[in-house]
């Protein structure tokens, strides 16, 4: 018995990841304020823009099939580096050029929106690595009944998932939001089951 | 139980109001359309199925339910009815998603939340209960059940204007609140959707009712206090 009560314990302890999310929310998005239930909730098409842009340069480094692709992700020298899981000389960087510009590769975004999106993702990203190295990151991209193509990329640190979420439906139509968000492993897209 | 729905702009985002229950005023904005709509399975109005099952509205062709539990029965009764019980989960999902290249992920998903299936061989029909549940489930995360802010909204129920000689509408008094807010509290609240108002984006930010709304908040002013 009095094993059993460590191992809760130990769990509660040492795995706080896993019921963590108001608390990460607290911390980590820009406008707490704002009152969505996610870190960070927007709707700016430029962000889009770059999140699908950013969704592109990933798909070239890996196949579609088996479903969804991925690759792997860490921070180097305060880049999120996500390369090729067969080619490690291949690889796209994201880094922030300043507080206001973002490179990708090296295209250049220089919407406020899209330097808080990036600046968020890297630091939760290097908060997490000091604890967990990243596993892996998957991404796919579809359409829904409702959204003509919903992009995700979703960080996989165990208990805990990094996860974007972007729906949109051009440019003409605002009807579209992305979103930024630590979530349990169990309430991911990718991992829905805690697998 | 609401019983009417309206497509309403919360500080520049798409939202849905619900009313119909007694005086509530409730609203849901920013999210992805599904969960502003308490619609998991994105159903549209086709032949009335929506209004059959429950639908208070048709808002950009998707129908909108008073409840996430009505919306959520509509689903079922339509994996169960005679358009989709014959098929198998193969056909299903282009039946369901229509054609395209996204069909593929549809159907990973599908075949991940069923993971001993033959998705060619299996009909609805076959499925139980719980799995039909499953499959609802999946059809509610491919869609993106994205919750943004909800809200019941406040009344403004008496204005006050800034002085005897500027008619400026100063200070409101919500329903349900004893004392007046101010312009500026009265247009940040606004802004949350947490009170029944627009803010006229002027030179000088103002507020006033809703259109189609029966008070007009010229017509609610009373006296400032001596």
């Amino acid at each position: 018995m009095s094993v059993f009560v460590c191992a809760i314990a130990w769990l509660l302890l040492l795995c706080p990841a896993v019921a963590a999310d108001p608390t990460a929310r607290e911390r980590y998005a820009p406008e707490p304020a704002d009152g969505y239930p996610q870190i960070l909730q927007r709707r700016d098409y430029r962000t889009i823009t770059f999140i699908e842009a950013w969704y592109k340069k990933l798909s070239a480094l890996a196949p579609a099939r088996p479903w969804p692709a991925t690759a792997r992700a860490e921070m180097d020298h305060g880049a999120l580096l996500i390369r090729s899981q067969t080619e490690a000389q291949t690889a796209v960087a994201l880094r922030m050029e300043d507080e206001k510009r973002v490179l990708l590769g090296g295209r250049p975004f220089d919407d406020s929106a899209t330097a808080i999106l990036c600046s968020t993702l890297l630091k939760i990203f290097s908060d997490l690595e000091k604890s967990e190295k990243c596993r892996q990151v998957s991404f796919a991209q579809f359409a829904t009944r409702t959204y003509r193509r919903r992009t995700l990329i979703a960080f996989d640190f165990g208990p805990r998932v990094l996860e974007i979420d972007c729906l949109s439906n051009g440019p003409e139509d605002d009807e579209r939001l992305y979103i930024l968000d630590l979530i349990d492993r169990s309430e991911s897209y990718f991992w829905p089951n805690g697998h | 139980m609401f019983t009417d729905a309206t497509h309403i702009r919360i500080n520049g985002e798409r939202g849905v109001l619900y009313t119909g229950d007694g005086d509530r005023l409730y609203v849901r904005f920013g999210g992805s359309v599904t969960w502003r709509n308490f619609n998991p399975g994105a159903l549209e109005s086709r032949g009335g199925f929506s209004e059959r099952h429950g639908a208070i509205n048709i808002i950009q062709r998707y129908a909108v339910f008073p409840d996430e539990m009505i919306g959520w029965n509509a689903l079922m009764a339509l994996l169960v009815g005679p358009s989709y019980i014959d098929l198998t989960l193969w056909t299903f999902v282009r039946r369901y998603y229509g054609s395209g290249p996204e069909l593929a992920s549809y159907r990973q998903a599908v075949q991940r939340t069923f993971p001993a299936l033959n998705l060619h061989k299996v009909h609805l029909r076959e499925l139980s209960s719980g799995q039909l549940s499953l499959l609802a489930e999946t059809i509610k995360t491919q869609e993106g059940w994205r919750p943004g802010k909800a809200n019941d909204m406040q009344r403004v129920i008496a204005t006050r204007n800034k002085s005897k000689s500027d008619k400026t509408l100063a200070h409101f008094q919500l329903e349900g609140s004893g004392g007046f807010i101010t312009l500026a509290s009265a247009i940040s609240q606004t802004r949350q959707g947490k009170i029944y108002a627009v803010v006229v984006e002027a030179s000088t930010p103002y507020l006033r009712s809703f259109p189609g709304s029966e008070e007009n908040f010229d017509d609610i002013v009373v006296p400032n206090p001596s």
